[in-house]
């Protein structure tokens, strides 16, 4: 009997500890363990690394595919993997050490965050599609529940529109799933991908507009968006970091996934995509201008970076997918960081509005230095990791010769800077007066630190991480090679 | 006629979106319903009902529910779960000391509703008991007579004011029940002899089909999800019944939770 290290620990693991939670309440270990499952699965990940750089790891679960379910650590879906498992981690963290309200630290939140945790793994782990609709509501209850945790009215205004919104998306893209079934008698992604192309073409763009609708409400793009403030205000800071840095970036890839591995040629759907991206981009930095709440402009300052990623990633080439990837997990990093800056300046100041704000960085004075670095590292300011991931795109598109994504982010930035140097400058008002109204556990900051200390390394020696992400857009991108690894050689 | 111009009492916006809505259920529905007249063929149906006899399980559909597809039921149960704890979370009592603490209950159930549940609860229990039990023989299984049973402790809890469900109980059946299927999965990872999470690592020799000792781990998985379905959905039944009798406390008189 022994227990080999397999894909399937990433969900059953935080499944097992979440089912099992009363006896951890009794033990008193809902802490340590909430803290210790992502930490377990980051380690897991990286024991895993050597094995997935040579190939990926396909898991059968009970039979095997095309008629099983099975799990694929390949990659592209290991960079998530260990990004959501990192953002888990520094957000659980977060809420043990700083000692955080109450109702964040309860069996149900323990519950919620590590099925959430599980779902978001389950989503790119997998390469059945009724299997990936099943983690998409377990990662979507998970967050409703999650974003109306307070039960005060903001919160339960979240959660409610959360709730309603996320089960719209959801049945659209089960119906998406159905008509593929209906198609082509098959759920698993590799053998649907195999037969997509013989579905009628008006079929196809049924399908198409009905994923896009259900996947693109969940990942926040443009005409579907309208939810995200309010959530994002309503819940916890933490939260709506973890929302900002983990859910949306697991739907962003499922979307992708689904889009390089469906089509033959991504091309067209490429280009909706990009012009999606590059409104949900604009749109969102222009509205961010007029945020007097720290936690909306974050919300809109999130969005804006998620339709940079979109941009990045629906051009489908190997350098602008590469360096999505790579901005995807510095975004989780600046974004945490960021909403973890907002926490505790809401928890020590009462209120996140600008006007209460004013000369807050004399009485938090670490808090708002983390909150300048985060700030800059999102604008992508060398040397920190924005820079980095932001001119691998650059670079990417003009190598490829389009110049029109290139002045829309610069554009953007330009933006970011505007509204971001407003909050500093209010955080440093030298007339500003305040007293903070309830003290902050000093090793709260150790999770912001080191997310910007990773922040700093991956902006000062990007070539660290290089090849991780060249490898993984490789695979993302190789949709022949992701084909044959399921059904086997010959198809 | 009231004040409000006709813009704004017909919203143009929503009405549209009714329509387009609208629409999309018809086109759909259009083409659902043009599947299926002529019988699937080789759908993937047909591909796991030639392997059945690989689970010796007699119901078919509890091999797929259960075996082949058996990730997806962990999913679903935890999905269950969720909206369990999610309700918990908004329609239990605040502070919840246990359920010892005596609550108004709102008006007496009469004569009629006493006897008939009287006469009803240890037949549900068993019906349900029997459909849980019987999942991969019969059609049924751990889902339908999960909610059979939890159906009787609601019809108990309408009509005995004295009956309580103990929160402490249902929920560490609730989670022993969980954990036991994520268990039963890992010990077929870890087992040589299937190696893959959810494998059949107990015998299941296909002589013993259609017996009740047969299929291996199913019909064991499949009582754990009867118990784990039965705890949360009498959960939910639970929370809500409490709801309704807080709020009546409420505004009975200004009853003192915090205490």
């Amino acid at each position: 009997m022994t227990l080999p290290l397999t894909p399937v620990w990433f969900v059953a693991l935080p499944l097992l500890l979440a089912f099992a939670s009363p006896l951890w309440v009794r033990y008193r270990l809902l802490m340590p363990l909430l803290v210790g499952t992502p930490a377990l699965l980051l380690l897991l990940a990286f024991v895993l690394l050597p094995e997935v750089r040579t190939g990926p790891l396909l898991e059968t679960i009970v039979i095997a595919p095309p008629l099983g379910i099975h799990l694929q650590l390949d990659s592209a879906s290991w960079i998530l993997v260990a990004l959501i498992s990192l953002a888990g981690l520094l957000a659980t963290a977060f809420i043990w050490l700083s000692d955080a309200e109450p109702y964040l630290r309860d069996r149900r939140a323990f519950v919620f965050l590590l099925l959430l945790i599980a779902g978001c793994n389950g989503m790119v782990l997998t390469g059945d599609l009724f299997n990936l609709y099943v983690f998409l509501e377990i990662a979507g209850v998970s967050a409703y529940a999650l974003s109306a945790l307070r039960r005060d009215a903001s919160a339960l205004e979240a959660g409610l529109k959360y709730l309603i919104i996320g089960s719209v998306a959801a049945v659209f893209f089960l119906f998406s799933v159905v008509l593929i079934y209906l198609q082509t008698g098959q759920l698993n992604m590799a053998a649907v991908a195999a037969r997509f192309g013989g579905i009628p073409a008006p079929m196809q763009l049924l399908i198409g507009l009905l994923m896009l609708v259900g996947l693109g409400i969940k990942a926040e793009l443009f005409p579907f968006n309208f939810w995200v403030p309010d959530v994002y205000q309503g819940s916890h800071p933490v939260l709506a970091g973890l929302f900002s840095g983990l859910l949306v970036k697991a739907f962003l890839f499922v979307l992708f996934h689904l889009v390089f591995l469906l089509l033959a040629d991504p091309q067209v759907a490429g280009l909706w995509l990009m012009g999606l991206g590059a409104t949900t981009m604009l749109i969102a930095e222009v509205v961010a201008l007029r945020q007097e709440d720290m936690r909306r402009m974050l919300a809109y300052s999130s969005l804006g970076q998620i339709g940079l990623i979109t941009l990045a990633l629906g051009f489908g080439m190997q350098a602008t997918t590469a360096g999505g990837l790579f901005h995807m997990v510095n975004h989780t990093l600046v974004k945490l960081l960021l909403f973890l800056t907002a926490a505790v300046l809401l928890r020590s100041f009462v209120s996140a509005r600008l006007a209460d704000l004013a000369g807050a960085g004399r009485a938090r004075p670490l808090a708002a230095a983390l909150f300048v670095l985060g700030a800059l590292a999102v604008m992508g300011l060398p040397p920190l990791s924005g820079f980095a991931s932001k001119l691998w795109i650059l670079k990417g598109f003009a190598e490829a010769g389009v110049f029109w994504p290139v002045a829309l982010i610069l554009l953007a930035a330009l933006i970011e800077a505007g509204y971001y140097f407003r909050w500093i400058k209010v955080l440093y008002d030298p007339n500003g007066d305040l007293k903070a109204a309830a003290p902050v556990e000093r090793m709260a900051y150790v999770p912001m630190g080191v997310a910007a200390g990773l922040i700093i390394l991956l902006g000062v020696a990007p070539f660290l991480v290089d090849d991780l992400f060249i490898e993984g857009a490789q695979t993302l991108l190789d949709r022949g090679a992701a084909l044959s690894a399921v059904l086997g050689a010959g198809s | 006629m009231t004040a409000v111009p006709l813009r704004k009492r017909v919203r143009v916006k929503t009405l549209l979106l009714v329509l387009l809505c609208g629409w999309l259920f018809a086109v759909h529905l259009g083409l659902l319903l043009q599947y299926g007249l002529d019988g699937q063929s080789a759908s993937m149906g047909d591909a796991l009902l030639a392997r059945n006899a690989e689970t010796a399980s007699a119901n078919a559909v509890t091999s797929v529910v259960v075996s082949y597809r058996g990730f997806d039921t962990l999913g679903e149960v935890t999905v269950l779960f969720l909206a369990a704890t999610g309700i918990g979370l908004f329609f239990g009592r605040r502070d919840r000391r246990d359920s010892e603490v005596p609550e108004t209950a709102g008006s007496p159930p009469n004569e009629m509703m006493v006897t008939g549940v009287r006469l009803l609860f240890p037949v549900l229990i068993l019906l349900g008991v029997y459909v849980v039990v019987h999942g991969h023989l019969s059609p049924g299984g751990g889902f339908q007579g999960g909610v059979i049973i939890a159906t009787a402790f609601f019809l108990r809890l309408l009509a005995d004011p004295d009956f309580r469900l103990s929160h402490t109980r249902v929920g560490l059946l609730e989670s022993l029940s969980g954990s036991g299927f994520v268990i039963m999965g890992l010990l077929g990872l870890s087992l040589a002899g299937t190696a893959t999470f959810l494998g059949n690592f107990l015998p299941h020799p296909v002589a013993d089909m259609g017996r009740l000792l047969s299929a291996g781990v199913i019909p064991i998985i499949y009582c754990l999800v009867g118990v784990k379905v039965g705890a949360e959905v009498a959960a939910i039944f639970g929370d809500m019944l409490e709801r309704g009798g807080e709020h009546e406390a409420a505004q009975v008189k200004d009853k003192p939770e915090a205490e």
